[in-house]
């Protein structure tokens, strides 16, 4: 029978799952309040201001006791899909504004909802999400504008798909552009700037993507703001058709490519909120590492960067499954958990639930994974949170690798593309067993290499927790 | 392969030299023998040769004959002109064509003489036509159609006849506009081959596409018909002709009765004489055939015969009726890449899924027979949003292929579904409600259910499942949704076979089949959480006045929307930065802005609705007849007072401007206040036809709107008024300027 086998599945995975080091727990609310979590920022005093999606912000007190007091502090807001705290005031974005909110009178609720930066275009498409804002370190802060899908009456309709960066004194310009829907803002700990975007038209499936001047990262539809004076970059077009993200990235030369690739499925499809971890070790053992959330399958995932040649690149992992609903927003706590913030309105998500807020508490017990891997001259260098055994880790087939690559098209999503299967031979080992280097046959830039290192074990005989691991190649180090 | 082969294609002259267009053959790649073998199967088939050949038993399933075009009815009578261009030369009147040149042996003169007989003939056995009337129609939305409804994926993208896919023919001399309508409308009427199907439109539909098809190109010459002892002989003659070329072989006659006559066996053919000799004999009919088509036919003919699997006659038929011009199916191949375009869809965020024909592949396995037979019969279309349409082939198509597909398609060892567990105990089963709904797995944001619109995007009904699905299908399917579509974002609630859902003890099987059993019974019970009535959106200010963002009519994509207790309220659009709107009662639905994924325009829920002007609510000095500007404000933000009472802030240049809007004597009372400046600024309060004023400062809108402001006056541009009030900045201190509004 199916069912037994199902067991035996079960069992199988039963004796390291992911609630041994990570424990989920839900956050109750008041049954009146709608808790579609669509902005976090944390505040001082062990609170966390919530900004939710019908437009209200409220602040969660007494938040580490796991029964905070909630308390209204702005309402009247457009679609609020961020939130940040900057100087003493929030920050958010609504549909049609970067907004600061002030409390003059220190009763608790907002008094000031001042324009703090305004003006691209919002025509009255439904699909004209705005997110953020991100906070750099220099105070200024990055707002990701939705491609319109179709039109809205207002003609108004100026640099949808870009980012733009607001200096402190409010006054803006566009950065970047070619986002589909970049529901993730944020920053990494050295202050750069990265979105995630969502699979769809011109994106094969979802990416991590650098914010940075001058960039197209791929959706058309933003080009036709290159005309407009402040443009960072120009494309000419029309744009070669019937080419792969690796080629596109060769023969239009202001493509960016991703970052990291999401790969369909096997990583999410619907990548959202960015969260580094900013925690020094209190959530465990990735200290500085992006988190992300997913949307459609509800799980928070794990990406690992680094700089060739100085871009950014690298790997994600599969981190903490089984959400009650849509992860929308990552924000930390003041003990260092994690808080997802939760709503799958307009679109459906695997859970239980439709919105909500769940905490996730390292046990202080570390996984056996992967804690990161990084391109090499002629390889992979993969690096474990334990101790490796070190026979099972030099044996070519305790490893899988293949590489593939995605078209770059107007049509939408789109399946991996020139697959090819690769030897994995050993390369080195250091001392203390916690990295190992493996030569791989071929490297070829601009595709993702899916490794599978399903024979790995560690010093006690068991397997790697999530064995496989995305690493997005886009250069090989020289 | 087929992709690469029709694109090399594309790379040829425009007109490719004329022989039959046959995309079964043409579209799919030949490099093996035995695809050699199945295209000739195909061609022999299309140029329907077992019409005149006959077959012994052992090919009887590789080689049938199917009816031409009926000579003649209703719905294609006879045209004397189109006929004697048509019979001169069919390949030139309609590139491509399978209609052979039975002519093609005689002389000039000799031809001329053939034709005019025949068609002299012809007519007579035409039913006879007067004008009817039909529904005018209109080309530009005859293209749309063309290009969106299918035509275009068997005929050329741009209704231009190429030789190389199937021609349209010169169709304004052929049919008049009723005709065409009615061939439109149902072309198994007069082509019950299902060659060309029947696509369902409404007869508006089909009088644009026909007015778009018969534009296309020039008419023609056309020749009268004699009349008298002459036209008498030349029918005569053309009777004797029509039988002599065994026009019947091929097309049914309803007004004649016709014996088949019948030529030699195919299995004894010369292969290299007869229709194949690259020119053939003068009693041969010519079709036109290439040297590759010929290969093909040969090769074909030669072939050993194999008794064919049901997945083989199942592909054979669906080459065919060029199924893959839409429609993807493993081992058959796909639509033309650069085609793709053409297959368009309503269904905002659907996606390919909302755009492309369906997978086929495994489609005997998803579907049921019945089902399938009613597909192919272009009824139960269950994707609303998509542009393009399943048209009807016929019965006997539908009768053919429903069965060869469900067998070829049978999946081995297939684990039946539960049928006696307690979700299959008569009534309403309360799991399948429970999952289907917003506390389960929600499907409802995504799918519409029996026809009630999803919370989200709008993908396919969930109510047409019962009646069209296999269960075990539908189980399997769920469970892994990417394996039976590729690149589908339907994700899976069982990932691995693994239940999300806690309900009915995290139990797949269960769980699936209690959503199979809610499904079959849904119209006997009750609707989901999620989709049972909504409502309770109205925003109502009680004790302090709302402040509200939204997308709102007359206030734009950046209005604030304020309502006080008192019921009297007021839109400001803060991008041109000025109050747009006024009215009383009930305040503001929040549904289009906090429920409604395409967020329409939020409408003032009450009554007496007062629209003030669009534009800045404050200029510099303008000229007498200089228009009010359209941009020059900056807008600040708001500020709530203790009440919750906002204070609207802007900027003009460097002067700070507060705006604040109160409820006094039924109205509101507004207060401006402008912070330190040299020059005059004007602020318009509102535009209307005119304004009339019967005591000093007091003026009335034709709307029965008052705005009391001793300072104000009235500015006329064009046919309408504004009404005005000038404010002289201090240099030191702030300006007031106050107004009260009645209405």
């Amino acid at each position: 029978m199916a069912f037994s086998m199902l067991s035996v599945f079960l069992c199988f995975h039963g004796f390291a799952a992911e609630k041994d080091f990570y424990k989920l727990t839900t956050i109750p609310f008041p049954k009146d309040l709608k808790l579609e979590v669509s902005g976090m920022a944390a505040l001082p005093g062990d609170r966390m201001a919530i900004a939710i999606r019908k437009g209200e912000i409220w602040i969660a007190e007494k938040l580490s006791t796991g029964k905070p007091v909630y308390k209204p502090f702005a309402t009247g807001l457009h679609e609020p899909l961020g939130l940040a705290f900057y100087q003493g005031d929030l920050y958010t974005v609504q549909r049609s504004e970067l907004t600061r909110l002030r409390d003059t009178d220190d009763d608790g609720r907002a008094d000031e909802y001042l324009t703090h930066a305004k003006g691209w275009g919002v025509t009255g498409n439904y699909h004209e999400y705005a997110y953020g804002p991100a906070v750099d370190g220099a105070g200024n802060m990055w707002v990701a504008l939705n491609c319109s899908i179709g039109k809205g009456p207002n003609p108004n309709n100026r640099w949808r798909g870009w980012s733009l960066r607001v200096k402190p004194d409010g006054t803006w310009a566009p950065v970047s552009g070619g986002f589909r829907s970049p529901s993730g803002i944020g920053t990494n700990l050295a202050g750069d700037v990265f979105a995630t975007d969502q699979q769809g038209n011109w994106y094969a499936t979802c990416p991590l993507m650098h914010v940075k001047r001058g960039a197209f990262h791929g959706h058309a539809d933003a080009l036709q703001f290159t005309k407009l004076p402040d443009a960072t970059f120009q494309v000419k077009q029309p744009l070669p058709k019937n080419l792969t993200v690796a080629e596109a990235a060769r023969r239009i030369p202001a493509y960016q490519l991703p970052a990291v690739w999401f790969p369909y499925r096997k990583m999410g499809m619907s990548t959202t909120d960015i969260l580094a971890d900013s925690t020094k070790g209190k959530f465990g053992p990735f200290a500085g590492q992006l988190f992300c959330g997913e949307f459609t399958m509800s799980f928070v995932s794990r990406v690992f960067l680094e700089k060739v040649d100085g871009e950014y690149q690298g790997a994600c992992f599969r981190f903490r499954d089984g959400l009650d609903c849509a992860a929308l927003r990552l924000q930390w706590g003041a003990d260092g958990s994690m808080y997802i913030g939760q709503s799958n309105r307009g679109w459906n998500s695997l859970g239980t639930k439709s919105y909500g807020l769940q905490r996730l508490q390292w046990t202080g017990k570390v996984p056996f994974e992967m804690k990161s891997m990084s391109a090499t001259r002629h390889g992979f260098r993969l690096s474990f949170t334990q101790m490796l055994d070190v026979g099972t880790a030099i044996k070519p087939e305790s490893y899988t690798l293949k590489s593939y690559t995605y078209p770059y098209q107007s049509k939408y999503g789109g399946e991996p593309v020139d697959v090819k299967t690769h030897t994995v031979k050993f390369g080195g080992l250091d001392a203390l067993g916690l990295f190992i280097d493996l030569t791989v046959d071929e490297l070829r830039e601009g595709y993702v290499y899916e490794l599978h290192a399903h024979g790995v074990r560690n010093k006690k005989g068991q397997p790697l927790l999530h064995s496989e691991a995305f690493y997005t190649l886009n250069r090989v180090p020289k | 392969m087929i992709r690469a082969s029709v694109i090399l294609c594309l790379c040829f002259p425009l007109i490719a030299a004329a022989q039959p267009v046959v995309p079964g053959f043409d579209r799919f790649p030949r490099d093996t023998p035995a695809q050699q073998i199945a295209a000739g199967e195909v061609l022999i088939n299309e140029l329907n040769c077992v019409a005149c050949h006959t077959v012994d038993a052992q090919n009887a399933h590789r080689f049938q004959a199917h009816a031409g075009p009926t000579l003649f009815n209703t719905h294609n009578p006879a045209s004397a002109g189109w006929l004697r261009h048509w019979l001169l030369d069919p390949q030139k009147l309609k590139p491509g064509t399978t209609m052979p040149d039975l002519l093609h042996g005689l002389d000039k003169d000799a031809k001329n003489e053939a034709v005019e007989a025949l068609r002299h003939y012809l007519m007579t056995i035409s039913p006879a036509t007067g004008p009817e009337a039909a529904m005018i129609g209109n080309g530009a939305e005859g293209k749309k159609l063309y290009q969106t409804l299918g035509c275009a994926q068997c005929h050329s993208p741009d209704g231009k006849d190429n030789g190389r896919d199937i021609s349209l023919g010169q169709l304004s001399s052929k049919y008049s506009h009723a005709n065409l309508v009615k061939f439109l409308r149902d072309p198994l009427h007069s082509r019950p081959a299902g060659r060309m199907p029947r696509t369902p439109m409404s007869e508006q539909e089909a009088a644009h596409l026909a007015v778009y098809l018969r534009g296309r190109v020039k008419p023609l010459d056309l020749h009268g018909l004699n009349r008298g002892p002459l036209a008498l002989k030349q029918q005569r003659e053309g009777a004797k002709l029509f039988s002599r070329l065994n026009c019947a072989n091929c097309h049914d006659t309803p007004k004649l009765k016709v014996q088949r006559a019948v030529a030699i066996s195919l299995d004894d053919l010369g292969l290299k004489g007869g229709c194949l000799a690259p020119k053939p004999s003068a009693r041969a009919p010519h079709f036109h055939l290439s040297a590759a088509q010929r290969t093909a036919i040969t090769a074909a003919l030669q072939a050993k015969p194999k008794p064919w699997t049901a997945r083989d006659r199942a592909h054979h038929r669906m080459r065919q009726l060029n199924c893959t011009a839409c429609h993807t199916r493993e081992a058959l191949g796909g639509p033309d890449a650069t085609r793709d375009k053409l297959f368009l869809t309503t269904g905002n965020d659907l996606g390919d899924e909302g755009r492309l024909p369906p997978l086929l592949t495994g489609v005997g396995a998803k579907l049921t027979e019945s089902a399938l037979r009613q597909v192919l019969r272009g009824d139960a279309a269950i994707r609303p949003y998509m542009s393009t349409r399943m048209p009807d082939f016929g019965e006997a198509h539908a009768k053919f292929l429903a069965p060869q597909l469900a067998t070829a398609d049978a999946r081995a060892n297939v684990k039946p579904t539960p049928r006696d567990g307690n979700e299959n105990k008569v009534g309403r089963n309360r799991y399948g409600r429970e999952l289907v709904g917003t506390k389960g797995l929600n499907c409802i944001t995504c799918h519409q259910l029996g026809g009630h619109k999803s919370l989200g995007i709008q993908a396919l009904d969930l109510a047409s499942a019962p009646g069209r699905l296999r269960p075990e299908w539908f189980r399997d399917y769920l469970i892994n949704p990417a394996a039976f579509r590729p690149g589908t974002r339907m994700p899976s609630f069982w990932p691995g076979g693994k239940a999300v859902s806690p309900i009915f003890g995290r139990n797949t099987e269960r769980q699936i089949d209690s959503l199979w059993v809610y499904l079959n019974e849904l119209d006997q019970t009750r609707l989901p959480e999620g989709l049972e009535k909504k409502g309770g959106f109205e925003l109502r200010p009680t004790d302090r006045p709302i402040v509200f963002r939204t997308f709102m009519e007359g206030a734009g994509t950046h209005a604030i929307a304020i309502g006080f207790p008192a019921g009297v309220h007021a839109a400001f659009d803060s991008e041109t930065v000025g109050w747009t709107t006024l009215w009383r009662g009930k305040f503001l639905d929040a549904e289009s802005t906090w429920d409604d994924r395409f967020t329409p325009l939020a409408e003032p829920l009450g009554t007496n609705v007062i629209k003030l002007a669009s534009g800045p609510a404050v200029s510099a000095a303008l000229k007498d007849n200089a228009p009010w500007p359209k941009d020059g404000l900056d807008f600040r933000g708001y500020r709530l007072a203790k009440t919750g009472s906002p204070t609207l802030l802007y900027r003009h240049g460097k002067t700070e401007i507060t705006d604040t809007l109160a409820p006094k004597n039924k109205g509101l009372q507004r207060v401006m206040t402008f912070g330190p400046g040299q020059e005059i600024l004007w602020v318009r309060l509102a535009t209307a036809k005119e304004f009339l004023t019967r005591e000093r400062g007091v003026w009335m809108a034709d709307e029965g709107f008052t705005i009391i402001t001793p300072t104000a006056r009235v500015r006329r541009i064009g046919d309408s008024a504004e009404l005005i009030a000038p404010v002289r900045l201090r240099a030191n201190g702030k300006t007031v300027l106050e107004m009260e509004l009645q209405w």
